[in-house]
């Protein structure tokens, strides 16, 4: 009986040295069918003699036997476990690759800087709580000139070149146009909507005009109207200011001139401080340190009195801006032709 | 308006650059286009007279003369051709300078020495002009400073003036707000004159389109030349020298801003001249040379015939020559808006109509009449025989009555109502104060102002614009969700790029030609430019994608021959007489799907992509029910790879492959793809509602069908059916088409695997065993579909 109980000590001892010293899951392999094989294996047959035995050792040495098939069966699996990962971490470093090899040839397009120009002004806008408004780009006369203050046979009509349509016509039998600003959406909300008005119109433009560098007779124009009780330069002096900044950078500042646009009174023409130089004066912006940038002012009285607000009661200011002239400041780009050519070495650098 | 500072300074005294003034202008709103200086940095040249010219001993084209400045004697070599003994010329002494940093030393040319230079109009920095030395009129005094009798060391520059400011028209008008910005007095030129009359000289006959009229008769005048300072004076502002007489009117208009005109007072029939409109049929002759029909248009003519279109234009015949013995001068106030409509007419603009037609002022009138006359009468041009001063309808003065602490509230600022009337008083307007109220009456030149915003303008200006604080007012009331037309577009913008679409702008303008090269349709439903620019723009683009296919060939010239393009833009058709606006929503895509890769190999594209993005777009708008169908696609797509999509009854778009034919009209890739979407019409297609259904419960049952359809069976057919007749079929899809060998002719076999499942309990093979019976038996009644050996 003693030696049974040596036979299992030994069997125990040896096929847990056996396991840790195996290198290969083949190794491993031929341990787990040494000691435990179905019908050859050690541990196997020695537990096959457990009923010949008597009963009081029979017991003991089940017991042993038992414990020490579980303890090789755990030790195997985890040898087995370190041994495949050691062997898949080998050959993971042995498939290494060139990763600098460009990947899946999946491009993102892009929108056109001049899009990203116009949503970066309007969420400006936006975020000051400003509704967006659009309007036709044919236009009647009456909104695009006469409404803005712009009568019949008044010569600030001679500085909007227009187009006009050949056979479409207005209710009063006028040639409809093409709208040379976005301001006639300025005239359309104000008929539909009551003050307090906050409005941004982005948009198309047409002026029949030659286009070159800095010409063209499409452009684009984001318009702004607030029109409220009580409403100043200043608060057109902020608007504009945080849209300097938004646009420009934190330390924009804006500076108003005196200019002249027939539906506004005041008229400003409204100079950023020179983002290329931060105003010391550079080619950009001439050495003056400014960038003229928008027209603007408060909204005519006549114009007001045309839709039926009390410019006595009732102020307000609007401005329009060029996009075509900010995303040329903003993106250094100095032929407004390139906006319209489309060709895609020029468009891919905005994405 | 080309102003000469040294001009200017007659009438305000200041001390400012150009630059200076440019600034100050900047500040008062009015912006200078250019600064042009004229004989900057000449000093030591005098005017000298060449007594005595001989030819060089030892050069031929070079010649020796003796010059005298009035007090000494120069022997000095000159270049010149021109040169003659008896002229008075601009000499430069040893030791002048000359624009450049030319300085003149004694010299030895050609072994002879040289006392000096004369001086060509370029050497003393007067433009260009170099084909001799500049010969001064006779009579210039000897010894004078060059810089005065040329007016040297000026500067121009051309200030652009607005339509609402007409008084800067002239250089009279800039001084004047020059001296209210710098509260400088104000100098008027002499105009004073000797007393006339004349008592049948002007029949107005048009009061309401002429508030004045001044005529005067000159007798005796002599025409010449003008002198150098006054044509010097006019050549710098842009106007050719005529002849003495005209040059005293275009003089003061350009002095003054009030146009003028004279007539060869011989050659009307009558002493005197009518203000009429021109009758049906009437002609006159310009001074252009052109004939132009009056009719309907105010006029001046004696009492046979018209002489001069009102403010626009003199007459040939009328006009004044060396012969002329007697003129008769005419400063009046025409109607603005007549003249416009006149100049209009007539396609003409003239100095004088661009005035009138802004505005002058009626008591200007008079003061250049008087001092044109001034001028003629100090010029030796004979002397004054009579005057008539004759006023028509005289407009009411206007009256601006406020509150000054509105003026406040709209600049924003703090100003004081002693602040406001002080400003307004140096811009010359009459201020009364009515307790709170302040009352102006603007100056006539002044008829731009008429409204407490026209005030506040010019009260801000004075003070500076610098003084408006920032004020940060938000709206935050009456916010609106983006329109739905927006939410589309700015969804679609989205997917197209994250599909490698880069977004394009076009000018929205098409050629007919390109237009019917493109659809083969002519102009019927096209919006048409009456004024276009050029052929390549006569129509307002009806689709873009005439416009993105040109872009896709510039860039396909240029090398790239991949490239996927959107735009979004509105596009114009006729309905009925109006002009339709929709917003459409396009893209192109050419070549393969991406380019060369190391990895993977590119491919051509094909319509499954296009269709795939169309697809995908709806998705993402979440539009349901759109059908593609052949109904309606236009022939310049291929006829069987394009789709017309529908919602009900109405086109929304269409997608396909461009016709091969069209591509290699083009020079584009046959594999070009194109797509339109209408995002103004789908803005009206209710989306289907988000939401979400929870994860399925209970397991799904999944059959695999592989069956044989006649070719004209439509997977759309097939799929439709399945869903709906097979029950609890939750997703039918097609994992392989086939057709050849092995299938009768004109068949092919669709292979879909269909996912049941019921949402509240689990199904059991044997129920979907009887499900899937039916459903073969439906498919083989309906589409003759047999199961594939």
């Amino acid at each position: 009986m003693s030696e049974s109980f040596e036979q299992l000590n030994k069997y125990q001892v040896d096929s847990l040295h056996e396991t840790s010293e195996a290198a290969t899951p083949e190794a491993l392999d031929a341990v787990h069918l040494k000691y435990l094989g179905r019908k050859e294996g050690l541990l196997t047959q020695l537990l096959q003699t457990l009923p010949s035995l008597p009963p009081d050792q029979r017991k003991e040495l089940g017991r042993k036997a038992n414990e020490a098939k579980r303890a090789l069966e755990s030790a195997l699996a985890e040898k087995k476990q370190s041994l495949e990962s050691a062997r898949l971490t080998k050959t993971l470093s042995e498939t290494a690759e060139d990763l600098t090899l460009p990947g899946t040839p999946l491009v993102r397009g892009g929108l056109h800087p001049l899009t990203k120009v116009e949503e970066d002004i309007v969420a400006v806008f936006q975020r000051l709580g400003f509704n967006v408004a659009e309007g036709p780009e044919v236009e009647t006369d009456d909104n695009n000139f006469t409404a803005l203050n712009h009568p019949p046979d008044h010569p600030a009509r001679d500085s909007h070149d227009t187009f006009y349509l050949k056979s479409h016509k207005d209710a009063a039998g006028a040639p409809l146009l093409l709208r040379t600003h976005t301001s006639p959406v300025q005239i359309r909300y104000m008929k539909t909507h009551k003050p307090p008005l906050y409005i941004v119109a982005p948009g198309r433009v047409f002026r029949h005009e030659a286009v070159d560098a800095t010409h063209s007779f499409v452009f684009h124009q984001v318009e702004g109207l607030a029109v409220d009780e009580g409403i100043s330069l200043a608060d057109l002096k902020g608007a504009l200011t945080l849209f300097a900044r938004e646009m420009f950078g934190g330390s924009a500042e804006v500076r108003f001139r005196p200019s002249y646009f027939p539906f506004v009174e005041p008229g400003i023409e409204v100079d950023i401080s020179c983002a290329f130089c931060s105003g010391k004066g550079c080619r950009v912006c001439k050495n003056t340190g400014w960038v003229e940038m928008l027209g603007a002012g408060l909204v005519h009285p006549n114009v007001l009195r045309g839709v039926g607000l009390d410019p006595g009661k009732f102020s307000g200011y609007a401005f329009g801006i060029g996009v075509e002239r900010v995303a040329m400041f903003k993106y250094g780009v100095d032929d407004m032709r390139l906006f319209y050519e489309n060709d895609v070495r020029f468009l891919r650098q905005f994405r | 308006m080309k102003v000469s500072l040294q001009w200017l300074k007659e009438f305000v005294d200041f001390d400012l650059s150009a630059e200076e003034v440019v600034k100050l202008l900047r500040s008062l709103g009015f912006d200078t286009a250019s600064i042009e200086r004229v004989g900057a940095g000449v000093s030591n040249v005098v005017t000298a007279k060449v007594e005595s010219r001989e030819k060089h001993p030892n050069a031929d084209k070079l010649s020796l003369c003796n010059v005298f400045d009035g007090t000494t004697r120069f022997r000095v070599v000159c270049g010149a051709p021109n040169v003659a003994a008896g002229q008075t010329v601009p000499l430069a002494r040893v030791g002048a300078k000359l624009p450049g940093g030319i300085e003149i030393k004694p010299a030895t040319i050609r072994g002879e020495d040289s006392q000096g230079m004369l001086c060509s109009n370029r050497e003393l920095g007067l433009g260009e002009d170099h084909d001799g030395i500049l010969v001064l009129p006779e009579g210039t005094p000897l010894g004078e400073d060059i810089n005065k009798t040329l007016f040297l060391n000026d500067s121009v520059l051309d200030v652009e003036v607005m339509p609402n400011r007409p008084d800067l028209l002239s250089h009279w008008g800039v001084a004047r707000e020059i001296s209210a910005a710098l509260r400088k007095p104000l100098k008027m030129p002499d105009a004073s004159i000797p007393d006339a009359s004349a008592a049948d000289l002007v029949w107005l006959k048009e009061p309401s389109l002429c508030s004045r009229y001044i005529g005067r008769t000159f007798g005796a005048v002599k025409v010449g030349p003008s002198p150098l300072w006054m044509k010097l004076r006019l050549e710098r502002c842009g106007i050719r020298s005529i002849n003495n007489l005209v040059d005293v009117t275009n003089y003061v208009m350009l002095e003054l801003g009030h146009p003028l005109h004279v007539f060869d007072f011989d050659s009307l029939t009558s002493g005197r001249v009518t203000v009429r409109l021109g009758a049906e049929g009437e002609k006159l002759s310009c001074l252009d040379g052109v004939e132009r029909s009056v009719d309907g248009r105010l006029i001046i003519a004696d009492d046979a015939r018209p002489l001069a279109v009102a403010g626009v234009i003199g007459g040939g015949p009328s006009s004044v020559s060396d012969k002329t013995k007697n003129v008769l001068l005419e400063s009046a106030h025409f109607q603005p808006s007549h003249v416009r409509a006149t100049r209009r007419k007539l396609n003409l603009v003239t100095e004088s109509s661009y005035r009138f037609e802004r505005g002058t002022d009626r008591e200007m009138a008079s003061v250049a009449s008087r001092r044109a006359a001034h001028l003629i009468l100090s010029l030796g041009g004979g002397k004054m025989t009579g005057a008539r001063d004759v006023q028509g309808d005289v407009p009411a003065s206007i009256l601006v009555r406020f509150d000054p602490s509105r003026v406040e509230s709209l600049l924003g600022f703090p100003i004081s109502a002693n602040e406001i009337r002080e400003s307004m008083e140096r811009l010359g307007f009459t201020v009364q104060s009515d307790g709170s109220t302040l009352q102006l009456t603007p100056p006539l030149h002044r008829g731009d102002v008429r409204d407490i915003a026209d005030v506040a303008e010019e009260v801000g200006r004075l003070a500076g614009f610098d003084r408006v604080p920032v004020r940060i007012r938000a709206a935050a009331q009456n916010l609106e969700s983006p329109s739905a037309e927006r939410r589309l577009l700015a969804d679609g913008r989205d997917y197209l790029i994250g599909q490698g679409f880069l977004e394009a702008k076009n000018y929205g303008l098409v050629s007919k030609a390109a237009w019917s090269a493109l659809t083969g349709r002519v102009s019927e439903g096209l919006v048409e430019l009456d004024n276009p620019l050029s052929l390549s723009g006569e129509l307002l683009a009806p689709s873009l994608l005439p416009l993105l296919l040109a872009n896709l060939q510039l860039n396909r010239r240029r090398g790239t021959t991949n490239a996927r393009l959107f735009e979004v833009a509105r596009a114009f058709s006729d309905d009925k007489g109006a002009a339709r606006e929709q917003r459409l929503l396009s893209f192109v895509a050419g070549g393969n799907d991406h380019d060369e890769h190391w990895k993977f190999k590119p491919r051509a594209l094909e319509f499954w992509d296009v269709k795939a993005w169309v697809e995908g777009l709806l998705n993402s708008w979440r539009i349901p029910g759109v059908r593609f169908e052949a109904l309606g696609v236009p022939p310049f797509l291929h006829p069987s790879q394009a789709r017309v999509l529908y919602v009900g009854a109405s086109p929304m778009g269409l997608f396909g492959r461009l016709h091969p034919m069209k591509a290699d009209a083009l020079d584009l890739s046959r594999d070009t793809f194109v797509a339109e979407l209408d995002l103004t019409a789908l803005t009206a297609v209710k989306p289907s509602e988000s939401g979400h259904a929870g994860l399925p419960a209970y397991p799904a049952l999944i059959r695999d069908f592989s069956l044989v359809f006649p070719g004209d069976v439509s997977w759309d057919a097939v799929s439709a059916f399945v869903a709906r007749e097979a029950e609890n079929a939750e997703t039918v899809e097609l994992f392989d088409v086939y057709k050849g060998e092995g299938l009768p002719p004109e068949h092919r076999s669709l292979a879909f695997r269909v996912s049941f499942r019921n949402p509240r309990r689990t199904l059991t093979d044997a129920e979907v065993g009887k499900t899937q019976e039916k459903l073969l038996a439906g498919l083989r009644d309906r589409f003759k579909a047999v199961l594939r050996q």
